[in-house]
Parts: C-alpha cells; sequence; structure tokens
C-alpha cells in the first residue's frame, strides 16, 4: 500500500516536500530563469514589509510604488476569495458518516 | 468565524485538537467543523499557486481526504500540518506539470470572489499577475502569497512552513524582485 508522506520534516525540507538538494536546484534555477528588470529599491521592500519608511525615500520610488499600490490591491482582492459553496458539499459529502 | 492562517491562540489550537480526538473515537462528522474552519485561506492558497480554480479544487479536496485518513498522525498545529498536505499538493501538481511540457495557462481566473460585481471587476492586472506568478519557481511563490495575500508576517510563515524569517525574507524579497520586472514596463 502506498503511502502518502505527510509530514515532511522527514527526510525532506519542512513544508516544502523537497530535499535540501532539490530546493538548492531551485534557487540556483532562479538566478538563471527569473526576469531582471529594475531592482526593488530597499526602501520598497521595508515599506512593502511594513517597516518605517521615510516619506522622501518612497516619493524616490514613485513609480515603484505605484506598481506595488496596485498589485497590493489586487492582492485584496484575492484575499477575499472564498471556497465555492460545491466544493464545501462535495468535501463534507465524502466524509465517510459515523464510526471508521 | 476567522478563516485565515494562522491559528491565532493556543485556545484555537486546543479547540482544533478536542475535535480531532472526537474524529478518531468515531464521530467523523466532527470533521466538517474543521474543513469549514481552513477550507478558505486553503482554497486561496491553491488558486494562487496552480493558476486555476479547478485543480484548486481537486486539491483541495484531495488534501482534506487525506487529513482525514491520516488524522492520527497530526502531531502540533492541525492548521499547519494541513497548510504542508496542500502545499505539497500544489507543488507536486507543478512538478508533474513541468516533467509533462504540458504548456499550461491558467483556466481564466479565479472564479469565486464575493460577489458577481468582484467577479465582473477582473482586471488585466489580475491576469497579468496570475500569468507572472506562474513564471516563478514555486517556492518563491508560496513565500509571496502567504505575505502579500495571505498577510501573514514572516514569523507565522516560519512557524507554517518550518523554515527560518532569514530564509523566507529572501524568498518574498526575490519574488518581488523577479514580478517587479515582469511587470513594471506595463504598469509602473
Amino acid at each position: 500500500m502506498m503511502m502518502d508522506n505527510l509530514d515532511p520534516r522527514e527526510h525532506v525540507a519542512p513544508a516544502t516536500g523537497v530535499t535540501p538538494a532539490a530546493q538548492a536546484d531551485e534557487e540556483m534555477a532562479l538566478d538563471r530563469e527569473i526576469p531582471r528588470g529594475s531592482r526593488t529599491s530597499a526602501a520598497v521592500h521595508a515599506w512593502l514589509d511594513g517597516e518605517s519608511v521615510g516619506e522622501a525615500q518612497l516619493a524616490a520610488a514613485d513609480r515603484e510604488v505605484a506598481l506595488w499600490r496596485q498589485i497590493d490591491q489586487e492582492a485584496g482582492r484575492r484575499r477575499r476569495m472564498t471556497t465555492p459553496t460545491t466544493l464545501t458539499d462535495r468535501i463534507i459529502a465524502a466524509i465517510p458518516k459515523g464510526s471508521r | 468565524m476567522k478563516q485565515s492562517f494562522p491559528t491565532p491562540s493556543q485556545e484555537q489550537a486546543d479547540a482544533d485538537q478536542a475535535i480531532i480526538d472526537r474524529v478518531l473515537a468515531g464521530e467523523t462528522d466532527a470533521f466538517a467543523t474543521l474543513v469549514l474552519r481552513y477550507q478558505d485561506p486553503l482554497y486561496r492558497h491553491a488558486v494562487n499557486m496552480t493558476g486555476s480554480p479547478d485543480v484548486a479544487e481537486d486539491i483541495l479536496q484531495n488534501s482534506f481526504i487525506k487529513a482525514l485518513n491520516h488524522l492520527g498522525e497530526v502531531r502540533g498545529r492541525f492548521d499547519a500540518w494541513v497548510f504542508r498536505i496542500v502545499a505539497n499538493g500544489c507543488k507536486d501538481w507543478l512538478k508533474n506539470i513541468r516533467r509533462s511540457h504540458v504548456s499550461y495557462e491558467e483556466d481564466d481566473q479565479p472564479s469565486s470572489f464575493d460577489t458577481p460585481e468582484e467577479a465582473m471587476a477582473r482586471t488585466e492586472l489580475a491576469s497579468d499577475l496570475t500569468r507572472a506568478l506562474n513564471q516563478i519557481p514555486a517556492n518563491m511563490r508560496e513565500a509571496f502569497l502567504m505575505k502579500h495575500v495571505e498577510g501573514l508576517s514572516y514569523e507565522e510563515m516560519a512557524d507554517l512552513l518550518g523554515s527560518t524569517v532569514g530564509a523566507l525574507k529572501m524568498r518574498v524579497h526575490r519574488a518581488r524582485e523577479a514580478l517587479q520586472a515582469l511587470l513594471e514596463e506595463r504598469y509602473a
């Protein structure tokens, strides 16, 4: 019987379900694959991380700030996404009744 | 009912454990309470990781059934445990897609926003963001979504993923760099 590995802490990196070597490969692949445009400024990273950032620093990165405000708005919309009731019904219907 | 990660208190964790105990004692109907409590953040995560509501539905259903069948193996917080099952389900699906060389495009967009008006208000940015997310590695995407969609702190993310704050901060920052590079020409 095939057993699902539900605890990724066993032999693989926690939560990722991949080995450290595979993860390192993926990180290296990232360097090759991700597009390189202008760097996100340190001030914008700090602002997005909820840290205190001066008005002048943000003003100097106004185009980045405008982009991230739009992305944040879209992220907020996704945050309100809920599970379709048909899916909830299917999952609950699949739960065996009574004693297992 | 609060439906976001992470479990906010020890009280909630204890309540989850009490339900688990009831299910393991044979009262399997009680599992529905855990489904209702955690389905929304898990569904959101699966939709945003895969870019497909249909795939997300399959992953979520399979994950909850797996969780039920292995409930006796829960150690620690249920929400973190079930999150890992869903997260691994998403990554397995993404690996299979990549391995099979199937060119996958998201099937339009998430379909279950709060209101029909919101669904109608889908923007080009929504579509472009989904496409951009699909172009960055899964670990980066996962961290970005937890930070920016679920609004978790790095400490909360570390708890759920079993990783370190530093590693997750780096992943989020690199995801931002990549997304900005992909989107700035059109939106900045």
